[in-house]
């Protein structure tokens, strides 16, 4: 790290967002760039309630390496790192979001230095309202933000830069023929310094997409396309988010949802494809508690949402609430309750 | 009756001092960790401006981290 100069920064109010595009959601985050403003690569990822999962300091330490490798070979390299660089953002600064609007540049260290700063979480909570407060769907770039590699069957080994450890069998990347043991080393011709600068790319990408990997294994090196399948994006998990609370708190009135386990469908006789999400909890204080008001109890067992019967993930019901109902509108909720049907109504925010 | 009140009265005190003292260990973790890291040298604290200027006279990449 010493061959780096080091640059902490701890608060979100007035980040360059023109330079520092990233997944806001993380409590650690690290770019890798050349002083002419030039990233080299990102590192920090996250995919779950495991906030490790995808980090180790191994993992660092080789995207670290890659990064100086990057920066000897600077400027000679600079076309392959086009793609690495920010797009043109909504806003310069997050101050500038409407409801971000009361923070000010600075932390006040002399003063409320707490309640002063804003947390990066926040900014992907201000894009999520621009849509809402407007009365439009949430687009799925910006519900299902930075997507893991695992979206599209790619697991990588959190110890290593960009090392396949495996890959979910029929899944687009088993399709294209990555295997286990493979080495990414560039995806759309980008050197990959670690798992985040693939998310960078799934960041960016639509439905239909071919995404380009060149894979390494021993001495043979591999050119690959993976075809982003429709609606690809919309399994990824953002129930782990800081940022899914303020999504809770407008689509489902607070609730916190678990997925029911094989033998909790048995016994409440909730089919495989059928909806069985289990009340884990919920806010207690407004305006999170919106879902207490209206009479949801922990262990209720959602079976029908909004009409809705089918099987879907929190994440995907969260979702569903940003994407089809409009804030404001009041959703009949039936869930079961030691074994009886009980409907409740939920109105949205 | 008094003495339930008297209870709830002090349990209520105890309850409002420790959340004080919360907020206060809070504040003052965030200070000193500013000063903390100030005083170290490794990282440049908050000051991106400052770091660009110091990458720029060593020639050395940036390692810019948000934590």
């Amino acid at each position: 790290m010493e061959q780096f100069v080091r640059v902490r920064m701890v608060q979100a109010n007035a980040m360059d967002l023109t330079r520092f595009q990233f997944d806001y959601d993380l409590t650690f985050a690290a770019f890798l760039m050349n002083a002419d403003g030039t990233i080299y690569g990102r590192f920090g990822s996250r995919s779950s309630q495991d906030a490790m999962e995808n980090m180790s300091m191994p993992g660092f330490g080789r995207a670290l390496q890659a990064a100086l490798d990057l920066h000897d070979d600077y400027p000679a390299n600079r076309a392959t790192l086009a793609g690495k660089q920010p797009v043109t953002p909504r806003y310069e600064r997050p101050e500038q979001y409407p409801s971000l609007a009361e923070y000010g540049a600075e932390l006040e260290y002399d003063g409320e230095v707490v309640k002063s700063c804003m947390h990066c979480h926040q900014i992907n909570e201000a894009e999520r309202r621009l849509y809402r407060e407007a009365k439009q769907p949430v687009p799925d770039k910006v519900m299902f933000p930075w997507p893991s590699p695992r979206v599209i069957g790619i697991e990588l080994d959190r110890l290593e830069q960009a090392t396949v450890s495996s890959v979910a069998p029929g899944s687009p990347a088993d399709d294209a023929g990555l295997k286990a043991g493979d080495v990414i080393r560039t995806v759309d011709d980008q050197p990959i310094v670690s798992i985040a600068d693939i998310q960078w790319i799934l960041h960016h990408a639509d439905d239909g997409d071919h995404i380009r990997i060149r894979a390494q294994q021993a001495a043979e090196t591999r050119d690959l396309t993976v075809t982003l399948p429709a609606g690809w994006r919309k399994n990824t998990d953002i129930s782990w988010r800081v940022s899914s609370w303020d999504v809770r708190r407008m689509g489902t009135g607070g609730l916190v949802l678990r997925p029911l386990s094989d033998e909790q469908r048995a016994a409440a006789s909730v089919g495989a494809d059928s909806l069985g999400l289990r009340v884990d909890g919920m806010g207690q204080w407004p305006p999170h508690n919106v879902a207490k008001q209206a009479g949801f109890m922990k262990e209720d067992i959602i079976v029908a949402f909004d009409g809705r019967t089918d099987a879907m993930t929190q994440s995907q019901l969260l979702a569903y609430t940003m994407q089809e109902i409009t804030a404001g509108e009041t959703l009949a909720v039936t869930v079961l309750r030691d074994g009886e049907r009980v409907d409740l109504e939920l109105p949205t925010q | 009756m008094r003495q339930f009140v008297l209870a709830l009265a002090i349990l209520c005190s105890l309850t409002l001092s420790l959340r004080a003292a919360e907020q206060i260990t809070r504040a003052d973790q965030v200070r000193g960790d500013k000063t903390d890291v100030e005083d170290a040298g490794l990282w440049i604290y908050n000051d991106m401006e400052k770091g660009i200027a110091e990458a720029k006279s060593s020639g050395m990449p940036m390692l810019v981290v948000f934590r």
